[in-house]
C-alpha cells in the first residue's frame, strides 16, 4: 500500500532521515519505536508530505507522491492523521470538527456531514459531547475526536504521531481501546507510540528507529523478546 | 494686553455645518477601512504564504506606504499625479484611495500578525485531511486570527477616523475642513474646534469601549466565536 | 456591570462639557460686550503696550506673494514685510514676524501677536471681532481661469461653475456670499499656490483672488490669465488688532501717514509691483 524508498529529509544542515525504506502492506498496523529525535515522527510527517522529504521516493497506491502532477490533497484525503496535540479546531463544535472536511472537500451535504459526524463520535463514545467545543473536553476525549475527525474522510490509512503521549496516563486505555478497535476492524495503521502494550496486542510489525536510520524490525514478539541490535536493546532495556 | 472674547455661542451656531461635515468624515473612515480590511487581508496573506515575487511586491508596498506621511501621499496623489499623468481625481476618490491604501498596509500587518498567531499544528491538520491551502486558511486559520485581530482593527479604525481630518488639505469639506472655515470666518477658534473635537470624541469613544469590551472577551477564552 | 458603569461616567463627562459650553454660550455676549466698553476706555488715554516691551509682534502667511512669502533662501520678504517694517522704524519699535497659517492667524491677535499684516480685507464680519488700521491698499477681487477658457466673462458667469480660493480669504467671503452660489462648488484650498495647481489641473474653472496675487501669478505662470485685470468688487486691505486696542490703531494710523507722505510707500509699491517678476 505504502512503499517508501530510501527516504532522506534534511532540516538545513541536520540530517533527520539518513535513507530509510519500508513497504507496509494492506490491514498492517505499523508500530514505530525509538528514542525522542531519532526522525521517528518526520518519518511519519514525511508519508502524507506535511514534511517535503529531502531525497528518496513514496509510493501511495501506485501514486509517485513525489510527481509534480499528484494532487497532493487528494492522496491526504485517503491518509487519516491523528496528532500528539490532537490540533482540534477551537472554535468549532465537535460536531462541525468532524464534519467539516466530508463537506468542504468531498461536498457532502451538511445533514449527511452531520449524521456522519454524529455516528463517527457515538462509535469513539462521544454521543453525548456532539455539543461541546474542545477546550470543554478532557485530553482523551480530545484525542478520541481526532480521531473521529480523521475517520471521517474514509481514509485508508491512519497515521498516528504519538497519540499517547500528551495525555494523562488514566485516560490512555480509553485512546488504545479506540485504536484497537479500529486495528481489528482492519485498518491499516502506522503508529509513532511507546505503548509498547499496544504494539504488542494489535502490532503486526514492529520497527525500531535510532538516528534517522531503521536499526531492526521484527514481529513485536521478536522485537520485544529477542531483539538482536544492542541499540534496541539498550533502548528496550530502558523503558520495559 | 486685549484679550480675544471667547463667544461659545458659535459652538452652537456651526454645529449644524460641522455635522454635515462629519457625514464625509464616516463616509471617508469607513470606505476606507473596509478597503483597509481587503487589501490588508490579501495582502497579509500574501506576506505570510512568502511566494517570492508577489512577497516583495507586498513588502515594498507596505513599507512605502507606512515610512511615508500621510498629507504627502494625498497631496502627491491630488495635486502632483494630475500633472504626471494627466488625470485629475475627484477630492473624495483621492482621499479614498489614500486612506484605503494605508489603512491596507496597517491591516496587513495586524493580519500578518493575527495569522503568525495561531499554532501551526492548526494548518497541518486541516491540510491532512485534505483541505486545500485556501480551503484551510479561510475555514480554519482566518476565523481563529480574525478574533485575534478585531480589537487592532477597531483601533485602526479609530485612528482613520481622526486622520480623515487631513482630506482637507485637498478641499475635502469634511469636519475638520468645515470647522476651519467656520473659524475662519467668525474668528473663533475655541468653541468651533472645541465643538469639533466633542463630535470626533462622541465618535471615537464608543468605538475605543467596543475595542475593550472585545479584547476582554477575546479574554475569556476560544470558546465559541 | 463595568459597561453600565462606564456608560454612566461618559454620559457624566458629556452632559458636563455639554453644560459648560451651553453655561458660556448663554450669558456670556452681553457680558464681554461691557467688557469691550470697558476695555476701549480704560485704554484710551494709557500708552501702548506690547506683549514683550520695544517689539511689535506681526503676524502673516508667508504664502501669498508678493505681499508675503519666502525667497529662494527661505527668507521672509514681500509688500508686507517691507511696510511693516517702515512702521517699525517710525513707531519706534523692532518688528519681529511669525509665520502663522491663515485660516488660524486671528485666533492669536492680541495674545501671540500684537497686529496681522497678511492682506487682510477689511469687511463688516472681520470688524465685529477685530479693529483695523486705515486701508493701506486697494485689492479688488478678480477672476483667473486657464488660458484660453472662455467660460467665464466676469462674475455673472460664475455660478454653476467650480471656483477655488484660499481658506479664510475675502475670495472665500465674497463668494459664499453671493447666493447663486452653491456652497459645494466653492473649492477651499489651504493656500493660493495649491489653488492654481489645481486649475491647471482642471479641477476648478477659475480662481477667485485679491489683483495683487492674481496679476503675480499670472506673470510667472504662463497656464492661466486674468478674465478682466478690473476688480469685480471693492475691497481694502488694513492691519488688524485686538478689538478695542485704540491706542495700537491710532499709532499704525500715523506711520501710515508718514510713510504715504515721504515717499516710501510709492517706492514699496515700484519694488513689489512693478520691478518685482515673481520666482519659479
Amino acid at each position: 500500500m505504502i512503499k517508501v524508498s530510501d527516504l532522506y529529509k534534511n532540516f538545513a544542515d541536520l540530517e533527520v532521515l539518513k535513507g530509510v525504506s519500508a513497504h507496509i502492506r494492506q490491514g498492517e498496523v505499523v508500530v514505530v519505536v525509538g528514542p525522542s529525535g531519532s526522525g521517528k515522527s518526520t518519518f511519519l510527517r514525511c508519508l502524507n508530505y506535511l514534511e517535503q522529504p529531502t531525497g528518496g521516493e513514496i509510493v501511495f497506491e501506485g501514486t509517485v507522491l513525489s510527481n509534480s502532477q499528484v494532487n497532493i490533497n487528494r492522496v491526504r484525503q485517503e491518509m487519516g492523521m491523528v496528532f500528539q496535540q490532537f490540533n482540534l479546531f477551537p472554535h468549532m463544535t465537535v460536531t462541525k470538527n468532524v464534519a467539516l472536511s466530508p463537506m468542504k472537500v468531498k461536498g457532502m451535504g451538511e445533514a449527511e456531514a452531520v449524521e456522519l459526524a454524529h455516528s463517527l463520535l457515538g462509535q469513539v463514545g462521544l454521543a453525548d459531547k456532539v455539543d461541546a467545543y474542545p477546550g470543554q473536553l478532557s485530553g482523551g476525549q480530545q484525542q478520541r475526536v481526532a480521531n473521529a475527525r480523521a475517520l471521517a474522510m474514509e481514509p485508508k490509512v491512519m497515521l498516528f504521531d504519538e497519540p499517547t503521549s500528551a495525555l494523562d496516563p488514566e485516560m490512555i486505555n480509553e485512546v488504545l481501546d479506540v485504536m484497537k478497535d479500529l486495528a481489528h476492524k482492519g485498518m491499516t495503521m502506522v503508529v509513532v507510540s511507546h505503548e509498547m502494550g499496544f504494539a504488542r496486542e494489535v502490532g503486526n510489525r514492529v520497527i525500531f528507529m535510532d538516528e534517522g536510520r531503521f536499526v531492526e524490525e521484527g514481529s513485536p514478539e521478536e522485537i520485544f523478546t529477542n531483539p538482536q541490535n544492542p541499540r534496541t536493546q539498550a533502548f528496550l532495556s530502558k523503558i520495559l | 494686553m486685549v484679550l480675544q472674547v471667547i463667544k461659545w455661542s458659535y459652538a452652537i451656531k456651526v454645529l449644524p455645518n460641522l455635522l454635515r461635515g462629519t457625514v464625509i468624515t464616516i463616509k471617508l473612515a469607513l470606505l476606507g477601512v473596509i478597503a483597509g480590511i481587503i487589501i490588508g487581508t490579501i495582502v497579509g496573506l500574501i506576506r505570510v504564504n512568502r511566494t517570492k515575487i508577489l512577497y516583495q511586491l507586498a513588502t515594498v508596498y507596505v513599507e512605502v506606504i507606512r515610512g511615508t506621511p500621510m498629507l504627502v501621499q494625498l497631496v502627491l496623489f491630488f495635486y502632483g499625479l494630475p500633472q504626471i499623468i494627466g488625470y485629475r481625481m475627484e477630492p473624495f476618490t483621492a482621499a479614498f484611495i489614500t486612506f484605503g491604501l494605508n489603512s491596507g498596509a496597517y491591516t496587513s500587518e495586524i493580519v500578518r500578525g493575527g495569522i503568525q498567531s495561531i499554532d501551526r499544528g492548526q494548518m497541518e491538520a486541516a491540510r491532512s485531511l485534505g483541505m486545500s491551502y485556501f480551503q484551510a486558511m479561510w475555514y480554519i486559520v482566518l476565523p481563529q486570527a480574525f478574533r485575534r485581530i478585531l480589537p487592532p482593527l477597531g483601533n485602526e479604525f479609530i485612528i482613520l477616523l481622526k486622520d480623515t481630518a487631513l482630506a482637507s488639505t485637498v478641499t475635502l469639506q469634511e469636519m475638520m475642513r468645515v470647522g476651519q472655515i467656520q473659524m475662519a470666518r467668525t474668528g473663533q477658534p475655541f468653541p468651533v474646534y472645541v465643538m469639533a473635537a466633542l463630535i470626533y470624541l462622541v465618535m471615537t469613544l464608543p468605538l475605543s469601549q467596543g475595542v475593550r469590551w472585545l479584547e476582554r472577551r477575546m479574554g475569556a477564552g476560544d470558546q465559541g466565536l | 456591570m463595568l459597561k453600565t458603569k462606564n456608560c454612566l461616567a461618559l454620559g457624566l463627562v458629556l452632559l458636563l462639557v455639554l453644560g459648560i459650553l451651553a453655561g458660556c454660550g448663554g450669558p456670556s455676549e452681553p457680558v464681554d460686550l461691557d467688557e469691550e466698553e470697558n476695555g476701549v476706555e480704560e485704554n484710551g488715554g494709557e500708552e501702548l503696550v506690547l506683549l514683550e516691551e520695544g517689539v511689535l509682534k506681526a503676524a502673516f502667511n508667508a504664502d501669498f506673494p508678493p505681499f508675503e512669502m519666502r525667497d529662494e533662501n527661505d527668507v521672509l520678504c514681500g509688500f508686507d514685510y517691507d511696510l511693516m517694517n517702515e512702521l517699525g522704524k517710525i513707531m519706534g519699535y523692532e518688528v519681529h514676524f511669525d509665520d502663522v497659517p491663515f485660516d488660524g492667524i486671528f485666533a492669536g491677535l492680541g495674545t501671540a501677536y500684537d497686529v496681522v499684516i497678511s492682506g487682510v480685507t477689511i469687511n463688516d464680519e472681520r470688524l465685529l471681532t477685530m479693529d483695523f488700521s486705515d486701508p493701506y491698499f486697494d485689492a479688488g477681487q478678480v477672476i483667473v481661469v486657464r488660458k484660453g477658457y472662455d467660460g467665464i466673462a466676469g462674475e455673472e458667469d460664475l455660478p454653476g461653475k467650480k471656483l477655488g480660493v484660499q481658506i479664510g480669504t475675502t475670495g472665500q467671503d465674497v463668494l459664499t456670499d453671493m447666493e447663486e452660489i452653491a456652497d459645494d462648488d466653492i473649492l477651499v484650498y489651504d493656500n493660493y499656490p495649491l489653488a492654481f495647481i489645481d486649475l491647471v489641473n482642471g479641477g476648478s474653472d477659475a480662481v477667485v483672488c485679491d489683483v495683487p496675487v492674481a496679476k503675480t501669478e499670472a506673470k510667472r505662470n504662463d497656464k492661466v490669465e486674468l478674465v478682466s485685470e478690473e476688480p469685480f468688487t471693492v475691497e481694502f486691505y488694513g492691519i488688524a488688532v485686538a478689538k478695542g486696542n485704540s491706542k495700537m490703531v491710532e499709532e499704525l494710523n500715523a506711520a501710515l501717514a508718514q510713510v504715504k507722505e515721504s515717499g516710501v510707500y510709492d517706492e514699496l509699491l515700484v519694488k513689489w509691483f512693478v520691478e518685482y517678476e515673481g520666482e519659479e
